[in-house]
């Protein structure tokens, strides 16, 4: 997987793939976005603030729900066991990453739904559904105490590889997720797998809240390239 | 639990001294019986305070994946029965149950399987290719006083430890046939699982502005976060999955982390001694 000289896509091991993100990519929703980074497209859509459903009953604070779903073409080899099981994890881990972002007690009574579709699988796909959402909650309105941006780290050969394809997570030995809110300079997600050294530990989560904070400038990008743009328009 | 409850909960944790006496990093006292199922290779029922579960492995031969032609195939599940807690009842059960299998199998099963954690996989292996021992670990929820993952995790390590896999001859096939498995059914010469690699979760709760393990169901109750931490037995992080919706503070979050790595090794010396006394 790697030249003497460094990935096959020429990329440096701590360098983001080239990626763009869109808003106001789905007309019905409140807020939306699309984001690609090479083979990984993710798309999301916020619905909401709108009224909690009764079976929820009172709550001093709103409430956030997350769907991540995979298109049926988005990734192979999987059964649909494993699918179903798959798009549930994504699910937890991206409610998780994106709850304590959201100022909730702000919009009681509320229920903010996020869906997220998998376009397409190309690598560190939770990582891009993270940062996708977080920045469809920002397009919507509602108030957020910080965008969640996200990335992810394998290792193979003892190499760490900062947002990884799929080709390169084939062969993973460990991954590391770190979803980081800057301002704030709080973790609101990790999720490590595989063995990992203490000083290794500790420098890949360095180096991912460094990423973290490199990634939330183009978000912001994104979000104020679309508020210029409905200026523009009115 | 109300409010004022609840603060007076979270404030004994900020100060070091719980509810029941423990200090932050102490474990509720923890009861393994071992062979409680007969019909299974290995189980055990494991109790941390009033918390009760039971783990059972059964091993079958079958196929091994594709991808991995030499070695063995780990399954887990987790049924949490509604007797265990009134949250448990339909769906809700299920899907905690779904999530909990999802961790242990996360830290029982290693993404290379000749990576230095988990089972060892390649010891399951019978006839490359064709044959491999697939392992079925299922763990049953029988109580719910808080921790309930941890409880799985020392739960399942007893299983794996007390398992006997029968010992298999593999028979040249004549004229050519496949060849054949005969498995020995002399129990005492059985084969036994390593443990030194496989690791036990051990689950770091943020409560407040302090962290502590082993929550009780109460004190769960107070807690904003919690990182499930799988360690070795050498104090090697094999994996970390964070639960509950809010932010954790860098620093508090390697702080955490370092604490599990010291808690999870002392947890595992003590179920080896249990072990080696049956």
């Amino acid at each position: 997987m790697t030249s003497t000289s460094g990935r096959l896509d020429g990329r440096g091991f701590e360098e983001f793939r080239p990626f763009f993100i869109n808003t106001n990519v789905i007309s019905q929703a409140r807020g939306s976005a699309y984001a690609e980074f090479s083979n990984t497209k993710i798309m999301a859509g916020v619905y909401g603030p709108r009224q909690s459903e009764r079976k929820f009953g009172f709550s001093e604070r709103g409430r956030l729900h997350c769907d991540v779903r995979l298109a049926a073409f988005a990734a192979q080899g999987l059964t649909k066991q494993q699918q179903v099981t798959h798009e549930r994890n994504l699910s937890e881990a991206l409610q998780n990453a994106l709850s304590a972002s959201v100022q909730l007690q702000k919009i009681p009574k509320s229920s903010v739904d996020v869906f997220v579709m998998v376009l397409e699988s190309g690598g560190a796909d939770l990582a891009v559904a993270i940062t996708a959402a977080s920045v469809a909650l920002a397009d919507t309105g509602i108030e957020l105490f910080d965008i969640v941006p996200a990335c992810q780290v394998i290792k193979r050969g003892g190499v760490i590889y900062l947002d990884p394809t799929a080709a390169e997570e084939e062969g993973k030995e460990a991954s590391l997720l770190l979803a980081y809110m800057p301002s704030l300079s709080e973790v609101t997600q990790l999720d490590i797998q595989g063995c990992w050294g203490d000083s290794e530990l500790k420098e890949t989560i360095e180096l991912c809240m460094g990423a973290c904070v490199q990634l939330k400038t183009s978000m912001q990008d994104a979000l104020i390239l679309s508020v210029e743009n409905t200026k523009s328009e009115v | 639990m109300s409010q004022s409850e609840r603060d007076y909960c979270s404030r004994c944790i900020e100060l070091g001294m719980r509810l029941d006496g423990r200090a932050n990093d102490d474990y509720r006292p923890v009861e393994v019986q071992l062979g409680i199922i007969a019909q299974a290779n290995g189980s055990s029922r494991l109790r941390l305070g009033l918390t009760d579960v039971i783990a059972g492995v059964k091993v079958e031969v079958g196929r091994p994946d594709s991808g991995h032609p030499d070695v063995g195939r780990v399954h887990v599940t987790v049924e949490c029965s509604s007797c265990a807690s009134p949250d448990y009842e339909g769906r809700g059960g299920e899907s905690w149950g779904s999530q909990l299998a999802h961790a242990l199998e996360r830290s029982l099963s290693p993404l290379k399987p000749t990576e230095g954690y988990g089972i060892d996989l390649g010891a399951l292996n019978i006839i490359s290719g064709k044959s491999c021992w697939h392992l079925y670990l299922d763990a049953l929820v029988l109580n719910d006083d808080g921790n309930v993952l941890d409880a799985l995790s020392m739960a399942c390590y007893c299983a794996l430890g007390n398992t006997k896999i029968p010992r298999v001859e593999i028979v040249a096939g004549e004229n050519g046939e496949e060849p054949e498995i005969e498995l020995d059914d002399d129990m005492d010469n059985s084969i036994r699982i390593n443990l030194h690699s496989v690791p036990v979760i051990t689950s770091v709760s943020q409560v407040a502005n302090a962290y502590a393990v082993d929550l009780t169901l109460q004190e769960e109750d107070c807690s904003s976060s919690t990182l499930h931490v799988a360690v070795g037995s050498r104090g090697n992080v094999c994996g970390v999955t964070k639960e509950g919706f809010s932010s954790m503070d860098p620093s508090t979050m390697v702080a955490m982390l370092e604490t599990a790595q010291r808690t999870s090794p002392k947890l595992i010396r003590g179920l080896l001694k249990l072990l080696d006394v049956t």
